[in-house]
């Protein structure tokens, strides 16, 4: 059984001697085979001793077959190296195709090369290697050059700015390259780090640079603006050399300059107010507090700033001459129809026209949409409470009105289900009828539409001497105690006011209904006898304001419109002829007011030196539930 | 306390439909309201959307009408003659209807007042009607009154 199991020694052998024949045999016949061409490359010219990215020249080299059979057709490859090897090289565009070599055969030839784009700076061997394979590396290297721009200087920003201001720039760009930088752009931008990094915002406002031989410089001045949604903070200025990154450059990382001094923008929820200063049109009416609002296509960025906007707590939604606004709005409908509106106003003007959704910006606050009134006087057929409609911008006295009032909607309830309320029209082919309109669809106070600072809005104006001041600037914060920066002080009162935003004076022994309202530019309120109209005297012109021989000192005590609380005012009324003729240059005056028939309108010089609160109606504050005014 | 006056001037509606007769009564600042309680054409021309409520004070008598969303109170002599108007509301009313034969001196006079910036307040004075309004969104007021036509012993500021 076991001899079974084991093969005779003689096959064994046998066979042995069998395998290692065939292998000697096998290997023969591959050393046969193997009689293979080889192609290495003998010489190779050096290269330029400088050249650039996008550099071309003509390399000479010699290819041999060193094989001992004909070679196939190859190709010859060239390579820029800094250690002389392919494995680190860089592939130039431009190549030589060999023909068949014979054994020990040679090709000597030329070809055309070209340094690609992003190949760093550095002294590159350049290689050719025979069939992209065998190479041989030139004696001397050529050191690739670039332009470089740099930022040499940048002028340093305002101390602070708000999201739209504009202010100019100078900087200088110069190359610091051994080459000729071909025109670039130079952007700017705001940055907290100081670098450009991923939180860098890059403003409004570019520079296009001319060529630049090596060492020249580039100066000048252009104005930037700053683009809304920038979160508030401290920022340097950065000027950005090649931003558009248009030049291949031996340094892609210093074109960037930053300010030495940094910029401030505000929390978001200021708007700038100014008294008859730069946010108001020339030749503005006294004691007239202006403001700037953004208007844009909804859903869009197609947005413009437009200036000289009324600001108006006496009154609810924003409303824009038309001829003042340059991009289009989404028409608010009723059913089928085009909702217009008329507004009369305490004086007996009114403001007619289509009522358009429109993203707003207020400060530097996000969008929002909100029905705005497009003035138009010239659309359809007016109705008769707008028979004397404002037609432009001077007719009124502003672009626009900004209402800020305690209230949200403009007509509320009394217009939601009557289609003979008189301010709102369904129009169709100019002919308009009175309609019922939901609260969504009025024009709104734009603050309650805010997602954080919706509660109400605070009026902050300094204080100006009894003669009047050219103009005062002040700031409008949105909400009330939702920010480090409005929170009311212990020290203010608020007064609950009823539906029509009115609370009560006690003055001269009655008790009026009585409101604050920033778009009256008087303190207005029954007549005394200590304070003669000054048309009596001095000619209608002057009527309708007072003229006491000399400045009245009075009082009045305000409450809230059940009686509670109250808190004691004291104010001044000066000779309003005398003020405003023998201060001619002033504009913005603290003691001027006029005769109300019934009621007391505490307008701008309530404002003067007093931080006035106004609490928006369902929302609350510290100081209470709206509708309140406070101070 | 407007609430207080509405809740009296009711009950002097009652009081009037009851003993006085007095129904749709309106009239144009001038005229007669018992005149124009018969005048259709006038009632028709002015939309009034509720029933005039009255009252009556020592030397005159007050109704209050809802005229187109705004409402409206007239004073009228103890002779029935209309002196005054007051109103207040969304907007003023046409007062070309409740200045009656006034209304064009009204316009003629409303032409030649300046306009007043930054004031909400209007004053138009014509030779035999004085006119203001005043106000602000929501709750646009004024009166209309000819002082000829008012009764010794009332004063201009009880128009309201």
């Amino acid at each position: 059984m076991k001899s079974n199991r084991i093969p005779s020694k003689t096959f064994l052998q046998g066979g042995l001697i069998t395998i290692t024949v065939a292998i000697v045999l096998l290997t023969l016949g591959v050393s046969q085979a193997n009689a293979q061409a080889n192609l290495v490359e003998t010489s190779v010219t050096n290269p330029p001793a400088t050249t650039t990215e996008k550099g071309h020249f003509w390399v000479t080299d010699t290819v041999q077959n060193q094989g001992n059979t004909n070679s196939s057709p190859s190709v010859t490859q060239y390579y820029f190296s800094t250690t002389g090897t392919k494995d680190t090289g860089i592939l130039l565009s431009g190549k030589r195709s060999i023909g068949i070599l014979k054994p020990g055969q040679s090709s000597r030839g030329m070809a055309m090369v070209t340094v690609p784009l992003q190949t760093p700076i550095g002294n590159y061997y350049l290689l050719a290697c025979a069939n992209d394979t065998n190479c041989i590396s030139s004696a001397k290297t050529a050191l690739l050059t670039a332009p470089d721009l740099v930022e040499t200087l940048v002028s340093d920003p305002p101390g602070s700015v708000s999201t739209g201001d504009s202010f100019p720039v100078t900087d200088t760009v110069q190359n610091h390259g051994n080459k000729s930088a071909p025109t670039s752009i130079t952007r700017y931008y705001l940055s907290s780090t100081g670098d450009k990094d991923s939180g860098a915002i890059l403003l409004i406002g570019k520079r296009s640079i001319p060529s630049l031989t090596s060492g020249n410089t580039s100066t000048g001045t252009v104005t930037v603006e700053i683009p809304f949604g920038i979160p508030e903070g401290t920022y340097y200025f950065l000027a950005c050399a090649d931003d558009t990154n248009k030049i291949a450059e031996s340094n892609e990382e210093n074109n960037c300059k930053a300010s030495s001094t940094q910029v401030t923008l505000p929390l978001p929820n200021v708007l700038q107010i100014t008294v008859n200063g730069s946010l108001c049109s020339a030749n503005s009416y006294l004691n007239k507090p202006c403001v700037r609002v953004a208007v844009c296509t909804p859903n869009t960025t197609n947005c413009q700033t437009i200036d000289d906007i009324l600001l108006d707590t006496g009154s609810y939604g924003l409303r824009i001459f038309k001829q003042a606004l340059k991009v289009s709005l989404q028409q608010e409908m009723i059913g089928s129809a085009a909702l217009a509106e008329c507004v009369q106003f305490g004086d007996g003007s009114s403001d007619w026209g289509l009522v358009e959704i429109g993203d707003i910006i207020l400060g530097n606050e996000p969008v929002v949409k909100v029905p705005i009134h497009v003035i138009n006087a010239a659309f359809g057929i007016r109705p008769q409470p707008c028979s004397n409609a404002d037609t432009s911008p001077a007719e009124a006295g502003f672009n626009g009105i900004l209402g800020v009032g305690p209230f949200a909607p403009d007509c509320g309830p009394q217009c939601t289900s009557n289609p003979q309320n008189r301010l709102y029209y369904a129009c169709s082919g100019g002919i308009c009828r009175g309609t019922a309109v939901p609260l969504s669809s009025q024009v709104s106070n734009p603050v309650a539409s805010l997602s954080i600072d919706n509660n109400g809005v605070i009026v902050e104006i300094p204080a100006v001497p009894a003669d009047g001041s050219t103009s005062v600037d002040g700031q409008l914060l949105l909400g009330i105690g939702t920010r480090s920066n409005n929170i009311p002080p212990a020290s203010v009162i608020s007064y609950p006011t009823d539906e029509n935003a009115e609370f009560q004076t006690i003055f001269n022994g009655q008790t009026l209904q009585s409101f604050l309202d920033t778009g009256s530019n008087g303190l207005f309120f029954p007549a005394l006898s200590s304070l003669p109209d000054c048309g009596s005297i001095y000619g209608p012109d002057y009527s309708g304001w007072f003229c006491p021989s000399s400045t009245v000192d009075l009082s009045a005590t305000n409450q809230g419109a059940s009686g509670s609380p109250s808190g004691m005012v004291q104010f001044e009324i000066g000779n309003f002829y005398s003020l405003i003729n023998d201060n001619l240059s002033n504009n913005v005056f603290p003691d001027i007011g006029g005769g109300f028939p019934d009621g007391i309108d505490w307008g701008i010089p309530f404002h003067l030196g007093r931080d006035v609160y106004v609490g928006i109606e369902n929302t609350s504050s510290t100081l209470g539930t709206g509708p309140y005014w406070g101070y | 306390m407007k609430k207080k006056i509405l809740v009296l001037i009711f009950f002097f509606e009652l009081f009037m439909l009851a003993s006085l007769g007095v129904r749709g009564a309106w009239a144009a600042l001038g005229e007669s309201v018992e005149s124009i309680e018969s005048d259709g054409k006038m009632l028709s021309a002015v939309k009034v959307t509720s029933k005039p409520m009255s009252t009556a004070r020592a030397n005159y008598t007050i109704y209050q009408l809802e005229y187109d969303g705004t409402t409206v109170r007239e004073y009228a002599s103890p002779s029935g003659i209309v002196f005054g108007i007051a109103w207040n509301g969304l907007v003023n009313p046409d007062l070309t209807a409740l200045l009656g034969t006034y209304a064009s001196e009204y316009h003629e006079a409303l032409k030649q007042t300046p306009r007043k910036y930054g004031e909400r307040h209007l004053e138009v004075k014509a030779p035999h009607v004085i006119v203001q309004k005043w106000g602000h969104m929501r709750n646009l007021q004024g009166r209309a009154y000819a002082p000829d036509l008012i009764p010794a012993g009332v004063n201009v500021d009880e128009i309201k």
